[in-house]
């Protein structure tokens, strides 16, 4: 460990974050994971037919995993690996849609909120409370309520009860940063505020909003899946995995794989979203390693 | 420290009015004529405009909202758009079995969550730290209705132990308490891991080491006592994630909670119970917020209450 | 490498946990109908799985009933709030009717002990018992059925029921003339159903509606005694019930909106009877302390073309879907097979049904189907289907999109809620293809066609119009409506029928199924055509 220190002392800071990362196997295996799960997906045309999707055929309805179909076949006899996979597409993309909207919106406000502070800090952050004061779930629920059933409407619903979590982190990291040492030190060598913002506050207050990004990613494929469950989210025809698995709910007893592999699936997925976001805030705060 | 009470009380309305005015705009907003969903598809368009007026639906939005929230300072909620029913009470009627089911599974989550956690604290980097902190991350990465189904299947059906739905007793609310409840789990145990590992860093445990104290006597006295602070914040947050998270643990063991009159009213797009639920739930986050912090007040004398 | 192993060992823990949650039913699956040929006669056959008496049932005097609806409007005929079909369970045990609907659609004396009805169609004279008392004691008298009639004829859902209603004269304590302004076909089945159950008056009089639905009282074989909000009704045996106290004391309806929930609860005893129940998982049962039936709804499942904007104005496009839609694997995939397949949009039931071969039937042709696509000027365009989320419309909706996709349509689905798909559909702008959503006809009749193509209704302000409407077959609706001569009527509804076939507005798919599942010692449990309608007091344990 020592050498390894010395060896990589002189590094710039992200060698030694990625260096700290790789050291971590839980976090190394969920990128890993992950990794695949996104290259199959992406992929998926190259080896699956789009058709298989839709394509149904009662005659072959709750065929059992094995040869012919890898993941057998569902109630209206579609081949579920093709839905799967396809269906990772979604859910993974509508995942990151949600998070990478909310912070848009959550680093804007909270950026502009921690570095004016005073008044304008306060009315952000009293918007804030606003959305957070109700339960994610009960939030999106209600604006689905308003808004109505979609895809697009559920995206939007989940973006905006997620994003003050993100404000407030960035406003934390800012308000934080701003009077660190280094920082000042910077100011007294006359350093410009751009090169001070760009070079030590931006690099230094992005890994707390890239650690929760990562970890929220996992929890808005949860949430996704829970609204597909309990029937307001993705419409059904479009194959997400939280709608795979609700479509299939009523015969789980009967043909457990149907509920077992997607549910494996969401499961997998965001069990490593997790550990990679545990790994990247391991690897940011060094603190609390040894 | 009452001016600390009323203040932060104070603080709760604005909160409450932009979420109401949020939710009712949106609401109000929506695709589709309340009037026409209310009397049915069979109704006679007279029969429609009368229903029109008498929800007051031709008034302009903020008008609507205005009288909405004079309603509301009265503690007068409305009534339900579909079946007339007041909002508040339906509410109120419902209510026992989300709290049961919500201080049941927050039960769980401590009694199970904080030993594990100091246990993965104290065996830092062991396989016990491992094992531990994989499983709860796995309980929390698997959605709750899918654990909850084959819990459920596994339990009431084949071996039989537990009545699968219902709410009558509180054997009733045991799967479903450890369903909502291991959601949390791993927020729990990492959080407690992360505080232990904090305070055991601190000067006065080492302090106490070098002297020689002995580490089980380190461990409760010292490093367990100051170590709990940040865990009972939490407390306070799980809370308002135990709420939200009950709505798919009701939905799926069928207790009739205040989460599953929410799922009804949203799919109808009852206005009056989705406000109702969102107003009086907001207002209860924030007091139960209020109640962690002052006992997180009471217990660390370090922490000052002057907002 | 040893922390590897771990996290090896402990995935392999979360594969083996949730198998052996799974597995607990093994995987014996049961054959599926996949010949979806012989579906239609096992509609209304008893799935009986060889009943064993069980001693549990031995004195006992009380049920468990579940359903996924709740009830919770408990005023037949509300006046300020729609009225949906949640309620019939517990209405028709707490009110009564005049006339009761029999299993096979019959018609049996209830609160009335025969009635006649006038050459002209336009007076029904009902004779009333004389001994039926409220349960507060009140004497029921013709007065009581007056008044619910005169108010229930006139709301807005009522009047749909009880068409051509004009008013009812008191002749004495226990006779009733009930005026029509037109002759009604089905007007026996409008007295069978909600509208005409019998209120208290002078009690309606004294506490309102409100009061009324929080705590109503009727003059059914059982008495309201509470509701728990998104719960439970529960209902106690009334013992002065005029036909005799019923053998099961106590009744009560749960909410149970899951259907694994509903089956688990089945097997395990929890629940004795569950209403309106999933027939896929149903026919998975594997145990025989539970028997089921079925049988044909009053609903029915057409696909609703817009045909005055879109793809869907070229009638080669409409007559494309017509005969492109294998409606025999929609059966399988929605109802495992045991739904009747749909020609016309009038169940084989209903009163007024043209008779077989009188009628066009358009008959599945893939080939024909893509000859008509090609004789359209249909052009890759999207055909947008809409329907209601959670729903077995849903369910059906998916299947037709794969079936539309191999034709060669681009179809998409969209499912939404109810005020959305009211906002799409009936009260947009024409922003869709095509429209699923089953429709109940509560008279039991052929007029159920008015509600779906008569411009009188169809063309109300503020609703679109999906070009369904001609002078034509509004003339042979009006006539079909007011007609008194049974043959007559099937003639007219014959004609409208080839014409809304010929015009290819829509395809009738097949029509709904009502499944019960009962506990196998309970006795008398009969689904009927009316979706939830049983009476509980023709039930007992063995």
């Amino acid at each position: 460990m020592k050498n390894n220190k010395k060896k990589f002392s002189n590094k710039s800071q992200l060698g030694m974050i990625t260096f700290r990362f790789s050291k971590n196997k839980l976090a190394m295996f969920g990128l890993a994971v992950i990794t695949l799960l996104i290259i199959l997906c992406i992929t998926a045309p190259l080896y699956i037919n789009y058709e298989d999707v839709y394509k149904q055929s009662m005659a072959n309805r709750f065929i059992s995993p094995g040869s012919g179909h890898i993941f057998g076949t569902d109630q209206f006899g579609r081949d579920l690996f093709a839905r799967i996979i396809y269906g990772g597409r979604i859910s993974l993309l509508a995942g990151l849609v949600v998070v990478a909207f909310a912070l848009i919106l959550g680093v804007t406000l909270g950026g502009i909120a921690g570095y004016f502070g005073g008044r304008v800090d306060n009315i952000i952050m009293r918007i804030c409370d606003v959305f957070m004061a109700v339960p994610r779930m009960l939030l999106s629920m209600a604006v689905v309520a308003a808004l109505g059933q979609g895809t697009f409407k559920m995206l939007l619903a989940l973006s905006i009860a997620a994003f003050p979590g993100y404000a407030r982190t960035v406003r934390a990291s800012i308000m934080t940063l701003r009077n660190q040492e280094y920082v000042e030190a910077a100011k007294c060598c006359g350093t410009s505020s751009a090169r001070i913002i760009f070079k030590h506050v931006v690099p230094n207050g992005l890994g707390p909003v890239i650690v929760s990004a990562t970890l929220g990613l996992g929890g808005t494929i949860l949430a996704i899946a829970s609204l597909g469950f309990l029937g307001i989210g993705v419409a059904s025809p479009t194959p997400e995995w939280g709608t795979i698995l609700s479509e299939n709910r009523t015969n789980i007893r009967y043909y457990p794989y149907l509920g077992l592999i997607p549910g494996m699936f969401i499961a997998i997925s965001v069990m490593c979203l997790n550990f990679v976001g545990d790994g990247l805030r391991d690897a940011l705060d060094p603190r609390m390693k040894n | 420290m009452t001016k600390y009470i009323m203040k932060r009380i104070l603080m709760l309305i604005p909160v409450v009015i932009g979420i109401t005015m949020f939710i009712y705009v949106i609401m109000s907003l929506a695709p589709g004529d309340p009037a026409t969903l209310i009397m049915g598809p069979d109704a006679k368009y007279e029969d429609i405009l009368a229903k029109r007026q008498e929800l007051g639906l031709n008034d302009p939005i903020f008008i609507r909202y205005l009288k909405y929230m004079a309603g509301v300072i009265r503690g007068d909620f409305g009534t339900s758009w579909y079946n007339g029913y007041n909002v508040m009470s339906e509410f109120l009627s419902r209510l026992p079995n989300t709290l049961t089911l919500g201080l049941m599974s927050m039960a769980i989550t401590i009694v199970i969550g904080i030993p594990f956690g100091v246990i993965a604290a104290v065996r830092q980097n062991g396989a016990i730290d491992y094992c531990t902190l994989v499983l709860a991350m796995l309980f929390s990465s698997m959605p709750a209705f899918w654990f909850g189904l084959m819990a459920q299947i596994y339990f009431c059906i084949t071996l039989g132990w537990l009545p699968a739905t219902g709410a009558d007793t509180l054997k009733h609310f045991i799967l479903p308490s450890i369903t909502l409840a291991s959601g949390s789990l791993a927020g729990q145990v990492r959080l407690t891991r992360t505080s232990m590992l904090e305070v055991n860093k601190l000067d006065y445990v080492r302090t106490a080491r070098s002297k020689g104290a002995s580490e089980s006597r380190i461990i409760m006295k010292h490093v367990l006592r100051n170590g709990m602070l940040p865990v009972v914040t939490s407390i306070g947050g799980h809370f308002a994630t135990l709420i939200g998270g009950a709505i798919v643990t009701e939905s799926v063991f069928a207790i009739p909670g205040v989460a599953s009159l929410m799922i009804n009213a949203v799919k109808i797009r009852d206005v009056p119970v989705v406000m109702g639920i969102i107003v009086v739930i907001s207002v209860f986050v924030g007091v139960v917020n209020l109640l962690v912090d002052l006992t997180y007040a009471f217990i660390d004398p370090r922490v000052k209450l002057d907002g | 490498m040893k922390k590897k192993a771990l996290l090896a060992g402990v995935l392999s823990a979360m594969a083996v946990i949730s198998l052996a949650g799974c597995g607990s039913k093994p995987a014996s699956a049961p054959t599926t109908a996949a010949d979806g040929q012989t579906t239609t006669q096992a509609a209304s056959e008893t799935q009986s799985q060889t009943a064993e008496t069980t001693s549990a049932a031995a004195g006992r005097d009380s049920v468990t009933v579940a359903c996924a609806a709740e009830p919770d409007c408990f005023f037949p005929f509300h006046s300020t709030l729609g009225t949906n079909m949640d309620e019939v369970p517990i209405l028709h045990n707490v009110y009564e009717t005049p006339i009761k609907l029999g299993p096979d659609n019959s018609h049996e004396p209830l609160l009335a002990e025969s009635w006649e009805i006038s050459e002209d169609g336009r007076s029904y004279t009902l004779h009333l018992r004389d001994d039926v008392y409220f349960h507060n004691g009140d004497k029921m008298t013709a007065e009581d059925v007056a008044f619910t009639l005169n108010s229930a004829g006139h709301t807005s859902a009522g009047s749909a029921q009880l068409a051509n209603y004009d008013n009812t004269e008191v002749l004495d304590d226990k006779t009733v003339v009930i005026h029509l302004t037109d002759p009604y076909g089905p007007f026996l089945n409008a007295l069978c159903g909600r509208f005409a159950l019998i209120v208290n008056k002078s009690l309606y009089e004294e506490i309102g509606e409100d009061a009324y639905n929080d705590a109503p009282v009727g003059t059914g074989p059982y008495k309201f005694m509470s509701r728990i909000s998104g719960d439970r009704v529960t209902l106690e045996a009334y013992d002065k019930y005029w036909a005799g106290e019923p053998a099961i004391k106590n009744v009560t309806f749960m909410v149970m909106s899951d259907t694994n929930t509903q089956m688990i609860s089945l097997e395990n005893g929890d629940i004795d009877v569950l209403i309106n129940a999933n027939i896929g998982s149903l026919s998975k049962l594997q145990t025989d302390k539970v028997k089921w039936e079925t049988k044909d709804a009053s609903s029915i499942d057409n696909l609703a073309i817009n045909c005055s904007k879109g793809v869907g104005t070229d009638i080669n496009f409409r007559r494309a879907l017509q005969c492109g839609i294998n409606k025999e694997e929609l059966n399988i995939g929605v109802y495992e097979g045991y739904a009747t397949l749909g020609d016309i949009q009038i169940c084989p039931s209903f009163s007024g049904r043209p008779d077989p071969g009188t009628y066009k039937v358009v008959e599945y042709d893939f080939e024909k189907a893509k000859e008509y696509l090609a004789a359209s000027n249909y052009n890759g365009e999207e055909f947008k289907l809409v329907t209601v989320a959670g729903t077995k419309d849903e369910s059906g909706a998916q299947i037709i999109q794969g079936q539309l996709i191999e034709l060669g349509i681009n179809c998409t689905v969209s499912a939404v809620d109810a005020a959305s798909y009211n906002a799409m559909t009936e009260n947009g702008d024409g922003d869709y293809g095509a429209k699923l959503r089953f429709s109940g006809v509560s008279v039991l009749d052929a007029d159920g066609l008015y509600y779906q193509y008569n411009s009188n209704f169809v063309l109300q302000p503020g609703k679109y119009d999906a070009g369904v409407c001609s002078d034509e077959l509004d003339d042979l609706l009006q006539k079909g409506r007011v007609e008194v001569d049974p043959e007559k009527r099937k003639e007219f509804y014959a004609q409208a029928c080839d014409l809304i076939t010929d015009n290819a507005y829509g395809v009738c798919l097949y029509y709904e199924v009502n499944a019960c599942a009962y506990n196998s010692s309970l006795n008398g449990v009969t689904p009927r055509a009316l979706t939830g309608l049983y009476f509980f007091n023709d039930w007992s344990w063995q």
